[in-house]
């Protein structure tokens, strides 16, 4: 490796990576043309992204620091310098989150959407809250009071309170802590006559009416907060003896986590805010004054508020894949005929869950073997896994109870399969199963037929609709040899085999890539020319960055898509010049990752469920593969070209490591749109009526 | 014509250092395609080289995975399979309990074969897959060495034919394990190993040294550590590999210590400890013998498994192949005792006459008939020890050879029928035929009896029956033959001997003379 490369200026922090990031998802609130709901939903992603950075990535920093670790990272930034710029970053990122926030709610107004206060309402108005207020709020809140013989209460990871001061009767000062309930909603409609509609805070109404929650006292002041706490999970899996029970023990300890975040209403007063900085061992740059309700996770809900759907983005409907043609009645034997490429969301996600399905009910079928990660609530594909084992299948499931913020969900569905009759891998000792893969063995006449779909994305028929992922049905029975090798190495029962076609992190997949790109050199040097494209969603691996450093300084074009955290700075001369980076942050999740090699004219495309991280390459078991089908290469090239000529949902990577959108020429082209009609186009030529196609056999409920 | 649904067949090998499975689909010998396959690494061997047994928390863990490999044969719907053990089972002396355990846990059977029978499946696996390559082409020799954990075997094969065959209980895990972790750290181990290698190998190199020998085919588990080490792709074909990469490797790594090979070669630590003994062994082989290049297959114990299952339910012709190379190697065993061609070619040509007209009457099969077969070959060797008591010297020397693709109890009969073949009645006194089980004895006294007529019937040694015909009518056998010579020995021998026969079938043999 050139050392050339090794320098903390050629790398960007990977926490202000993200943050820039999440300020790009935040600068699609701003985009006029985009409907306002959908603006106001950006800004409650933005919110929801920042609860978990400062969950995850800012409560590990802080741990490490406060464990006396200080070192740098690859851009040459201690600990606390990246607890610094975060802090700052942050601080503005919010102030301009809030800002738009302002402006949406000022332009729903237009829309006769009026937020209010519950001083403002008509009398009318007020006595409906107040009811309310007697019937549904008050028997849920318990005001805490905090004195010498009461210790300030434990607040849970995320809840919203309100700080109280009070003066008791007798003149002594005293604070009360009332938590607002979750379990109500955060908004709450007043009833008008008028076709206007009025919402409050739930936080406000109690703010208004809690005087009688402290009977003798006089309430002072009062103020809205809320904490985030560290909530990564720290499991011993090398002495845990069933991980199943570890994760949910952990589980309960993520509430308990050390205080990383206090969001606190503006103009609190000071003492309040100092005697929560106290109370929680917080310091000052952890402090977020919020002009405007705190937590903007709340407006997802109201963002899914049925009506206005002239507010919110047309509904695209998943079209029919392209390659699935009309006239072919099974799945199987369209899949016999040819590799099935789906692109989603703009294709139907369907397929995927009638493979599952259709194996499910399939008397020839004897196996099926699949990964899960994240999964829907309900979901129809472990639906049909039970329903497979039910039917006397052998059904193999590895469930990844590591899943972050997904644990619980999982040891849910890990007990269904179980009960179910499902052999169930509960992951593996230190490693997480990122990789996205089904295997359905079939006995045919001509002997055992090996069905595999593989994949970039989860099987999640909720963010399918959502996340653009691009998966691959296939009967090559190579790829089928390597897909049950992978299971007999996930079910430990073999040690990794050589692969066909397969290459597995971490076993050689940083190896494979280095390798890649070391061709791409050799092409060069070879009087050729190199060419890399490269999709993901981050990109941070230092050793695979100073590999494409080298490939640039060689000659080698490059080309990232990378949608998040990029660590590699562009155009750096003599380092980088050959490199660009855009990122796409649009509609859809971009999600794919897709791999695009020249190799001297010999195009190779691969696709995978792992980006450049340290952690995919080193921590997670993963799948990159190639695409073989001439037809799905033609196809990638094409859908990597949108994405490379996008000039209305794509940002420009400059050497500073800030984003600029691209410069719109003649033609704007929104990449997501485009591959959307495309999708519709190639639909219509199969000329299906998409609901005839596909019904999914449910078992009748009892 | 409509092709036939393929069968599948599991075979299952618990090794020293691997548990393994493969997963096949067939029609036919040469149609036979991995479904699935899965290997882990283990260390049974060196528990048993190391105690002697194989700890029940062990044989625990083993059956959870045999419990994963049943979930794999149901997940394709596998009826037919073998589990079939080597040396870690074989030599831990808590063998049947160990096969209890995996019985009662698992449902699997294990059969635990012994160590000339394991170098014969892989000989055969890899006798296919070298006809396949035209390997068997030459007409010069093929020296066959197979290193498995606790064993070597040693095959010359010549224009079709084994002319040696030799076990010797030295592998790669039973050298490593004969040195404790401070001799193999001192500097002089390298040197000591070679010598203790050496002195083990060495008498085979007497009886090599006068073959012209062209191939050196190596196999066995760390053929895959060669190939890795010398840079080699590993399909599954057979790989060429010149003596000079070897001699240069050898070369490279002599003084290197463990952390260099695990550097040098990117080798795991129990990976880079048994580097040494192998190369070291690999290099005395070659000293023992000249060859001209070496080949390595890729075939497994386990391949020969599948492969011998699938002829055998096939009835292959293959399995004559394989009979002739046994048959080969009998000879060339009969051959190092000087034997007479002559008379034991007539002895088993009656035999098998005598076994074939009275199909009926003993009711055994082919694996008999081929027993029948090398007894009647062997039935005199003991002559090369002693005139006297010869039958029971032809006993001995028969339990001592390996004689590959047969097993130990199979052995056993046919050392019994040399044994029983001129006098005696195998009952009463013997307490190791007493050893045998009750069917054994049976097929004992049925076999010697046939050879015992056919060795009276060429009495002289001179071949004098020329032409022989069998009736069988009612209870009387009748012998019918022609000779030039005067066959009166043959005649009051036949008398003598026929008792047992009549006694064992309860038929009269009858010779007579066509001619008069």
């Amino acid at each position: 490796m050139n050392i050339l490369f090794d320098k903390p200026e050629y790398f960007v922090n990977r926490e202000l990576s993200w943050l820039k990031f999440n300020n790009r998802v935040l600068q699609e609130a701003d985009v006029k043309g985009t409907p306002l709901m959908e603006r106001l939903k950006f800004i409650a992603i933005t919110a929801s992204n920042l609860d978990e950075f400062f969950m995850i990535r800012v409560a590990g920093l802080k741990h490490q620091f406060e464990s006396g670790i200080n070192k740098t990272d690859a851009a040459g930034l201690t600990v606390q310098q990246q607890l610094d710029e975060i802090s700052r970053s942050v601080h503005n990122l919010v102030t301009v989150q809030y800002r738009y926030l302002t402006n949406i709610l000022g332009q729903l107004e237009n829309y006769h959407m009026y937020f209010r206060t519950p001083q403002q309402l008509e009398q009318e108005a007020k006595h409906w809250l107040e009811s309310y207020y007697n019937n549904n709020i008050f028997p849920v809140i318990t005001p805490m009071a905090v004195d010498s013989s009461r210790p300030f209460p434990f607040l849970a990871n995320r809840s919203l309170n309100m700080v109280i001061s009070l003066k008791k009767s007798d003149g002594e000062q005293a604070m009360a802590v009332v938590q607002i309930p979750a379990v109500l909603p955060r908004i709450i409609e007043v009833p008008t006559k008028q076709q206007d509609k009025i919402f409050v805070f739930l936080g406000d109404v109690i703010k208004e009416y809690c005087q009688q929650l402290f009977q003798g006292c006089s309430l002072e002041t009062a103020a809205f907060f809320r904490i985030t706490r560290n909530a990564d999970l720290f499991l011993d899996e090398e002495d845990a003896e069933d991980l199943l029970i570890e994760v949910e023990k952990s589980l309960r300890r993520r509430k308990w986590g050390q205080a990383v975040r206090l969001e606190i209403q503006e103009n609190c007063a000071k003492e309040l805010e100092n005697y929560l900085l106290e109370a929680l061992n917080i310091g000052i740059d952890d402090v977020y004054e919020v002009s405007g309700p705190i937590d903007l996770t709340c407006f997802f809900k109201f963002t899914a508020m049925q009506d206005y759907d002239y507010l919110k983005y047309t509904p695209i409907i998943p079209q029919f894949p392209a390659d699935l043609k009309s006239e072919v009645e099974d799945l199987f034997s369209a899949i016999r005929e040819q590799d099935i490429m789906v692109h989603h969301p703009y294709e139907s996600f369907e397929p995927v869950i009638e493979f599952v399905q259709k194996a499910a009910e399939d008397p020839n079928v004897l196996a099926i073997k699949q990964t899960l990660y994240r999964v829907s609530g309900n979901s129809p594909v472990v639906k049909a896994l039970a329903q497979a084992a039910e039917n006397g299948k052998q059904v193999t499931v590895l469930v990844e109870l590591k899943a972050r913020f997904d644990e619980e969900k999982n040891i849910l569905w890990a007990r269904q399969l179980e009960e179910a009759g499902c052999h169930v891998i509960y992951g593996l000792v230190g490693l997480k199963t990122h990789a996205k893969i089904t295997l359905v063995v079939r006995k045919e006449s001509s002997g055992i037929r090996r069905y595999v779909h593989i994949s970039t994305g989860n099987y999640n028929d909720a963010t399918a609709k959502i996340y653009t992922d691009i998966g691959i049905f296939t009967i090559n029975d190579q790829f089928g040899a390597d897909a049950s090798a992978f299971f007999n190495v996930l079910s430990g029962y073999s040690e990794p085999p050589l692969w066909n076609k397969f290459i597995v992190a971490p076993i050689g997949l940083r190896d494979k890539i280095k390798e890649l790109i070391k061709r791409e050199i050799d092409h060069v040097k070879n009087g050729n020319t190199g060419h890399i494209i490269a999709k993901m969603n981050s990109l941070l691996d230092k050793d695979i960055i100073m590999n494409l450093y080298e490939a640039s300084s060689q000659g080698v074009k490059i080309e990232l898509i990378v949608r998040g955290i990029c660590s590699l700075r562009p155009g750096i001369s003599g380092v980088s010049d050959n490199i660009t980076v855009r990122s796409i942050v649009g509609r859809f999740l971009e999600h794919s990752r897709i791999f695009y090699f020249g190799n001297g004219g010999d195009e190779k495309i691969f696709l995978s469920s792992a980006d450049w991280m340290p952690r995919n390459l080193n921590e997670r078991v993963e799948l990159f593969f190639p695409v073989e089908s001439d037809k799905h290469v033609t196809r990638i090239k094409e859908i990597l070209t949108y994405m490379l000529t996008d000039n209305e949902k794509a940002h420009i990577m400059l050497s500073n490591g800030n984003y600029r959108r691209a410069f719109k020429r003649k033609r704007s082209i929104n990449s997501q749109y485009e591959l959307y009609l495309q999708a519709q186009v190639s639909a219509k030529q199969n000329n299906l009526p998409l609901q005839q196609k596909f019904k999914p056999n449910y078992r009748k409920e009892k | 014509m409509r092709k036939q649904v393929p069968q599948l067949f599991a075979a299952i090998h618990l090794g020293s250092e691997q548990i393994s499975i493969q997963i096949v689909e067939y029609s036919e010998l040469f149609d036979i395609r991995i479904v699935d396959q899965a290997s882990i690494h283990v260390t049974l061997g060196e528990e048993t080289f190391k105690t002697g047994r194989i700890s029940f928390s062990t044989v625990s863990e083993v059956c959870e995975l045999l419990k994963g490999y049943r979930r794999m044969m149901s997940e394709y719907g596998v009826a037919e399979y073998r589990v079939v053990a080597t040396t870690a089972v074989r030599e831990a002396q808590n063998q049947q309990y160990i096969i209890d355990q995996i019985r009662v846990k698992t449902g699997f059977t294990v059969e635990v074969v012994d160590m000339p029978q394991e170098i014969y499946y892989k000989f055969i696996s890899i006798i296919r897959t070298a006809e396949a390559q035209q390997l068997l082409a030459t007409r010069q020799g093929i020296f066959f060495v197979d290193i498995s954990s606790g064993g070597l075997g040693i095959t010359l094969v010549i224009d079709g034919k084994i002319r040696y065959q030799q076990n010797i209980h030295i592998g790669i895990i039973r050298i490593k394990e004969s040195f404790d972790k401070r001799q193999r750290d001192s500097v002089n181990f390298n040197q000591a190993l070679a010598q203790y290698i050496n002195s083990i190998i060495s008498p085979v190199k007497q009886e090599l040294g006068k073959y012209q020998i062209k191939y050196l085919v190596l196999s066995g588990s760390e053929t895959d550590l060669l190939l890795k080490m010398l840079g080699h792709a590993n399909d599954n074909n057979l790989v060429y590999v010149g003596l000079a990469e070897l001699y240069k490797l050898y070369n490279q790594i002599q003084g290197l210590k463990l952390p260099q090979l695990i550097k040098m070669f990117d080798l795991s630590e129990t990976v880079a400890e048994i580097v040494l003994p192998t190369i070291i062994l690999y290099h005395e082989i070659l000293s023992l013998i000249k060859v001209e290049e070496l080949v390595i297959p890729p075939d497994r114990f386990i391949d020969g498994i599948t492969k011998l299952y699938i002829a055998e339910k096939k009835s292959s012709e293959w399995l004559q192949t394989l009979e002739d190379y046994m048959m080969s190697l009998v000879k060339s065993i009969a051959e190092k005792y000087g034997y007479d061609c002559n008379h034991a070619e007539q002895v088993e040509r009656f035999s098998l006459m005598f076994f074939d007209r009275l199909a009926k009457v003993h009711g055994l099969g082919k694996r008999e008939r081929m027993l029948l077969k090398i007894a009647a070959r062997l039935h005199d060797i003991g002559k090369f020890v002693s005139l006297r008591r010869h039958y029971f010297y032809s006993y001995r020397l028969i339990l001592s050879s390996d004689i590959f693709g047969i097993t130990e109890d199979e052995k056993k009969i046919i050392a019994f029928i040399a044994h029983y073949h001129s006098k005696g009645v195998p009952d009463n006194d013997n307490r190791d035929f007493e050893r045998l089980s009750k069917q054994q004895q049976v097929i004992v006294a049925k076999l010697s009896a046939l050879v015992r007529l056919a060795d009276a019937m060429d009495r002289s040694h001179r071949k004098k029956v020329a032409e022989c015909d069998m009736i069988l009518k009612g209870d009387e056998l009748v012998i019918g033959v022609n000779s030039l010579e005067d066959l009166s020995l043959e005649e009051w021998t036949f008398l003598d001997k026929s008792s047992f026969f009549e006694e064992v079938y309860g038929i009269k043999p009858l010779l007579v003379r066509k001619d008069r």
